[in-house]
């Protein structure tokens, strides 16, 4: 897991970029409105499609965080967190978030790579703890501090 | 072959009817005038010597003119052997009679000249005496020291069908011999010959009532035998390891349409199903190296062309097969229909979960984003709207959030169907209402909820279904509870071999017409609650309990007080 320590300087994104796969854009609103609320300026890609994130990693985008849906169409999102935990090494953290409520997508996740599996929630309100989870990972000394709650 | 057989079951009848046999040999004896001054023989070979007179008689062969059945053997045994003298010899009281004779002017002799009196001392055994002049018991013997000048013996002993040995089949020669290996086995097999004509005669002369007369009840068996071969329900059949039926019954012919010639001219793997030849091939070499079949099915061609599936037992004897079969055509078909029943049954259970899935996840995912949009309607602009428009809102949310539960509740369900028995699992309730306790915490907090768990067991179970279970009930419990702070109490009492686990809460009560079938699928008890289990959660609970051999029950129901649900589970893992 990627870990600012002191004096390290941040490539580009001062307030961290998110990359969200998502292919469904009520869950993509969702969880960048409970994003916002948290870090209001942190930046939030969404791609709907696992081939179009990968595009646009190979083009140079770099995330601080790549959080995916594993139910995607396509290339699944299974396959794509393990190409990215390939490609990527240990840096790049990565979160798995599904809706299904299948036991194995537990285990699946985390043998494709995810540092972090969550269950999407039903309700607007708890997607608040789904963005405090993935806050902890682009800013870890913050949230430790105490600056982000 | 067959008789042989026969003759080893006459003799265990025999003995298990010996009690029996003891008093009609006491009426013999006054009868039969038979005397005791044979020297120096013990009281129980008395006794034998007595029961094989008695048969011997009751057969009827003594003093009776030749028979070809007979002739022929002692023919066979002549020719087979090359030896001058061949005889089929009765032992009687005080002289051997020969029943077959040949190369042989006389037909009978003293019996204390006899050696065959000495064959039929050791009744299992080929008695075989290859040069008289240098054995001591024959060397004085006045048929060795004159005519027939007799050197070499060799003579099996014979049963009659009720056991006794009644003589035997042998041969002689002027010349002294040696005995060549697999001699003895022939003059065996033509022993067996012997007692097979013995009891073919007996049929053939059907006189069942003078044989009764006789008291010989043995004899009697020996036709119900015959009967039975021919009676028989069972196809029962005879066979050479060569491929070739010997005898079969008539049962054997009735189910396959077909004469004896043609099954007994045929090789028996032409009349089997060709796909079935080559498994009835091996199971005939296991045969041949002497294990015998339990059960093998294969299908026989009928003389109308249609086929039967035969379900097989046999029993191989040298070269010879004993076998039963059973037409389990019918049975078959049924079995086969039951499998293709079963195999639609589970394929559509299959697409039932997998239905079950999908409607988990393609369902929900609407319904998720309609339940998240009107919860963004609410926190962006509920101060905007007028105080009817927040009303419908609320109650539209509510009702998704609680199509959402049944849709869960209906997957966890149909997961249930297929999960495995719970075999030797064990489940610790305690740790169990642990995990429920924090999983359901902020429902406890949200409705101020207080959960009282008493010591519980460790019992037989799957723990994770168990949970399931307890986690069902708990909810249900608390939203039985409108008014005020619900209180579930858990507690465990063990009685006779069961677990009862009683879940009680201070709930509105169930009426008595429902007790039964809240347990249903989507019953409710309460229709207008909301956010409520919409009726699976107790389906599930009843299924987890069922698939661990229990039972679940209201056990008291009260509007005041609230009610107990009692689940039983056994205490000991159900085998």
């Amino acid at each position: 897991m990627r870990r600012a320590t002191q004096g390290e300087v941040r490539e580009g994104h001062e307030d961290g970029l998110v990359l969200l796969v998502e292919d469904s854009p009520d869950d993509a609103y969702a969880f960048r409105r409970a994003m916002k609320s948290l870090h209001p300026n942190c930046q939030i890609r969404v791609a709907s499609t696992g081939e179009q994130a990968m595009a646009w990693i190979e083009d140079g985008l770099q995330p601080d965080v790549v959080v995916c849906d594993i139910n995607l169409p396509g290339a699944s999102g299974l396959e794509m967190l393990s190409r990215l935990r390939g490609s990527k090494g240990r840096v790049l953290p990565l979160v798995a978030i599904t809706s299904s409520r299948m036991r194995r997508d537990r285990h699946l996740s985390r043998e494709a790579g995810a540092d972090l599996f969550l269950r999407k929630p039903d309700r607007l309100a708890d997607w608040a703890g789904i963005a405090r989870q993935v806050c902890q990972l682009v800013f870890p000394v913050e949230a430790e501090s105490g600056v982000v709650t | 072959m067959a008789l042989r057989d026969c003759g080893m079951a006459s003799s265990r009848a025999k003995s298990v009817a010996g009690a029996g046999a003891e008093s009609q040999v006491g009426q013999l004896e006054r009868q039969a005038r038979r005397s005791s001054d044979r020297p120096a023989k013990t009281a129980g070979a008395k006794a034998g010597e007595r029961e094989r007179l008695r048969e011997l008689q009751a057969l009827d062969l003594l003093d009776t003119p030749t028979e070809e059945r007979f002739d022929a053997v002692a023919r066979l045994a002549a020719r087979t052997f090359r030896a001058p003298i061949a005889l089929v010899s009765l032992v009687d009281e005080d002289r051997q009679w020969f029943k077959a004779c040949i190369g042989l002017e006389v037909r009978a002799t003293g019996r204390e000249v006899s050696f065959c009196s000495h064959a039929i001392e050791h009744p299992e055994e080929v008695m075989v005496v290859e040069d008289a002049l240098k054995d001591p018991r024959f060397r004085d013997n006045g048929l060795v020291t004159g005519p027939p000048h007799i050197r070499f013996y060799m003579g099996a002993p014979i049963r009659g069908p009720g056991g006794s040995v009644l003589g035997t089949v042998c041969v002689i020669d002027r010349n002294p011999r040696s005995v060549e290996p697999g001699d003895t086995a022939i003059m065996h097999s033509l022993a067996r010959l012997v007692e097979f004509e013995i009891v073919l005669r007996l049929l053939a002369h059907e006189q069942p009532l003078d044989l009764v007369s006789v008291g010989d009840v043995q004899a009697l068996d020996a036709m119900s035998r015959m009967r039975f071969w021919e009676m028989s329900r069972d196809m029962l059949c005879i066979a050479s390891t060569e491929g070739y039926f010997l005898d079969v019954n008539a049962r054997f012919m009735q189910v396959l349409g077909r004469d004896r010639n043609q099954l007994l001219e045929t090789p028996f793997i032409e009349f089997v199903h060709p796909d079935d030849r080559d498994a009835t091939l091996k199971e005939v070499a296991k045969l041949q190296s002497g294990l015998p079949t339990i059960s093998f099915s294969n299908r026989y061609r009928c003389q109308d062309g249609s086929y039967k599936w035969l379900e097989w037992t046999a029993t191989p004897l040298g070269d010879t097969l004993y076998a039963v079969a059973r037409d389990v055509t019918q049975r078959r078909k049924m079995d086969e229909d039951m499998r293709q029943i079963q195999g639609a049954l589970e394929r559509s259970n299959q697409a039932l979960e997998e239905y079950a899935y999908l409607v988990s996840h393609d369902m929900r995912e609407p319904l998720r984003a309609v339940i998240s949009r009107l919860d963004a309607i609410m926190e962006d602009h509920a101060d905007a709207l007028p105080e009817n428009a927040v009303h419908h809102l609320d109650r539209a949310t509510r009702a998704g959030t609680r199509l959402t539960h049944m849709i869960d509740n209906l997957m966890e369900y149909a997961r249930l169907g297929k999960a495995e028995p719970p075999g030797d699992a064990v489940t610790d309730l305690g740790q169990v209402m642990d995990n429920i306790r924090s999983s359901l915490n902020p429902l406890l907090e949200e409705r101020g909820a207080k959960l009282i768990v008493g010591d519980m067991p460790v019992l037989p179970g799957d723990p994770a279904r168990i949970e399931m279970l307890m986690q069902n009930l708990v909810k249900n419990g608390i939203q039985s509870v409108s008014d005020g702070a619900p209180r579930i109490k858990i507690e465990a009492a063990e009685e006779a071999g069961w677990w009862n686990i009683d879940v009680s809460d201070n709930g509105r009560g169930i009426p008595e017409v429902n007790r039964e079938n809240i347990f249903r699928m989507f019953q409710q008890i309460h229709p207008e609650q909301l956010g409520g289990s919409a009726g699976i959660g107790l389906a599930v609970c009843r299924r987890v309990v069922e698939q661990h051999g229990g039972t679940i029950a209201v056990l008291r129901s009260d509007p005041a007080t609230g009610t107990t649900m009692r689940v039983r589970l056994p205490s000991e893992v159900v085998v």
